[in-house]
């Protein structure tokens, strides 16, 4: 069993270094999934977040003299 | 590797590049600095997530179709005498063994990361403009598209020997006012015109308020670590070490990307002349105003940039002060007749001074041989060398700065903040803003530089007494 090189005796004639080469399309096509993963969750979660802030809002924060949101008073 | 003066000419080159990445790391440092810096202390912390992860998206991104882009695309496709999708891109797909280590190339690794870093600056610029109302989420959209798409199509048409813009048009712009610069100026201004300015930015009566930055020294100290990084931008624009002897008779010298002639020397005097110009204008017109005086500097250099590997310091000088002028005029001159709320100035120092730095170039190298002619270019438009070279020429400059800051920046990015905004997803809901972006997910960024109570101060105190107690002298 081995999942690529097993010497280095010859540099010359080596070509990839990594693992499973010859695998790379499948890996590529599973990066270019979890990215597009990442921005379906990104955007998602912010959403999500932003509606909560939204409810959340003190108005009395627009008051003279407030200089940060109530959350920040500690 | 069996020859030692092969071995040793590319492994300097890979480690020259190297090393030019590590430098522009620096511009990301400088970019999350000063853009945390001129936000207020409620958005900093989602000014900073924001910024950083530009990173992480655009190198992704770039390794699966930006780097393949810049190959393929140098034909337009189809623009260029009807030549398509370049086959030497065929080595850059993300899936072709030279994208990963490999015993038989040493330098795709580090000149993609080089590029790469490019394209972090590319999405950065549009990053800073819109600070404390755009959402992450559609920024890291727009970060890919501009970073990993728009900007490397730019780098294949007008940033390659072999690209259609350099062949047809004489196109010059060694070190990327056009390219990086212009381009994504433009494309923040789009984003501007649809998010519209910050929630009192401007009065009923159209007055502009001032929005004060938290911080200003954070934000010069971001913009001088810009410069650091700078040098790395400058010195990977370049290629080492490159043979451009004719008739058989080698001559060894670095070259710009489109290999032709220049020296390390060349762009060092001209960087620091152009950083100079442009600082003494802005020091002059801002009335020493640090933040705008440092930001000067940068549209000093980025107003030389496309022809710092071949003017006189002097010259670099002269149009880096004349460029900052003309993007600090232009910042209030468009924030007064169309209510456009740049955060930082980027559309100005990126946008207004590439674009003027392009526009120069095409006057100042009127004539000079823009690349070698390559195998099936259909004739220049505008001109040709006393060798057959396509000759740089204002006309063909002019275009080029149209196409980067209008045709590839502007345009798609207006569209594409038109329909995020129609997504409900590119600006955060106003009470939200009032509140501050920070609102619900973190914990003030300077809890103990403000009257921000936070309980701690309670046991602090109780304990400190205690402790003031136990070691009050008996005496």
């Amino acid at each position: 069993m081995n999942t690529g090189l097993t010497s280095f005796s010859n540099p010359g004639d080596i070509g990839p270094l990594y693992p499973f080469a010859g695998l790379e399309v499948p890996l590529v096509i599973i990066g270019v999934a979890l990215w597009i993963l990442f921005h379906v969750i990104a955007t998602r979660d912010e959403n999500r977040e932003w509606e909560e802030a939204d409810a959340a809002f003190d108005a009395s924060i627009l008051l003279p003299g407030s200089d940060e949101p109530p959350h920040m008073r500690g | 590797m069996t020859d030692l003066t092969d071995s040793l000419n590319v492994i300097f080159t890979e480690f020259y590049y190297w090393v030019t990445v590590v430098f522009m790391f620096l511009i990301h440092v400088g970019f999350a600095t000063y853009e945390v810096g001129i936000s207020r202390r409620k958005n900093i912390q989602h000014v900073l997530i924001k910024n950083v992860m530009v990173i992480p998206i655009v190198t992704v991104t770039f390794f699966f179709f930006g780097w393949w882009i810049y190959f393929a695309f140098v034909h337009g496709p189809f623009i260029n005498n009807g030549m398509g999708l370049d086959a030497f891109a065929d080595d850059f797909y993300p899936w072709s063994p030279l994208m990963g280590p490999h015993m038989g190339d040493r330098i795709t690794g580090v000149f993609w990361a080089a590029f790469l870093l490019f394209s972090w600056t590319a999405a950065s610029i549009i990053s800073g403009a819109i600070i404390e109302r755009v959402r992450t989420a559609a920024f890291l959209i727009m970060a890919f598209v501009m970073g990993s798409v728009l900007w490397i199509i730019d780098a294949a048409w007008g940033w390659s020997a072999s690209g259609w813009m350099v062949q047809l048009m004489g196109y010059h712009d060694a070190y990327a006012s056009g390219v990086i610069h212009a381009i994504a100026g433009g494309a923040a201004l789009a984003v501007l015109v649809v998010i519209g300015p910050r929630i009192g930015k401007f009065g009923p009566n159209g007055e502009i308020r001032n929005i004060p930055p938290h911080n200003v020294w954070m934000a010069c100290i971001g913009l001088v670590l810009i410069y650091t990084g700078f040098w790395g931008f400058y010195a990977a624009c370049n290629i080492p070490i490159f043979d451009i002897g004719a008739d058989g008779q080698p001559f060894y010298s670095a070259t710009n990307i489109y290999l032709m002639p220049t020296t390390l020397s060349a762009i060092t005097f001209n960087f620091l002349m152009s950083l100079s110009g442009g600082m003494l204008a802005g020091y002059i017109l801002s009335k020493g105003k640090p933040y705008w005086t440092l930001s000067a500097g940068l549209a000093g250099i980025i107003s030389a940039s496309a022809g710092n590997d071949l003017y006189h310091p002097v010259q670099a000088m002269i149009i880096g002060g004349a460029g900052a002028a003309v993007a600090y005029k232009l910042h209030y001159y468009a924030e007064r007749r169309f209510r456009i709320d740049d955060a930082v100035g980027a559309v100005a120092v990126h946008g207004y001074a590439g674009f003027f730095g392009v526009v120069i170039a095409g006057f100042m190298l009127w004539g000079y041989p823009a690349a070698a002619p390559i195998e099936g270019s259909a004739a220049p438009w505008f001109g040709v060398t006393p060798d057959g070279f396509p000759a740089i020429n204002p006309i063909g400059n002019l275009i080029g700065a149209v196409i980067m800051f209008g045709v590839l920046g502007f345009a798609p990015f207006y569209v594409l903040a038109r329909v995020l905004k129609a997504a409900g997803i590119l600006r955060v809901p106003r009470r939200v803003e009032l509140a501050g972006l920070d609102t619900n997910t973190t914990d003030s960024s300077y809890p103990y530089f403000s009257r921000t109570y936070t309980g701690f101060e309670d046991i602090e105190k109780q304990e400190g007494l205690a402790l003031l107690s136990d070691d009050r002298p008996s005496t």
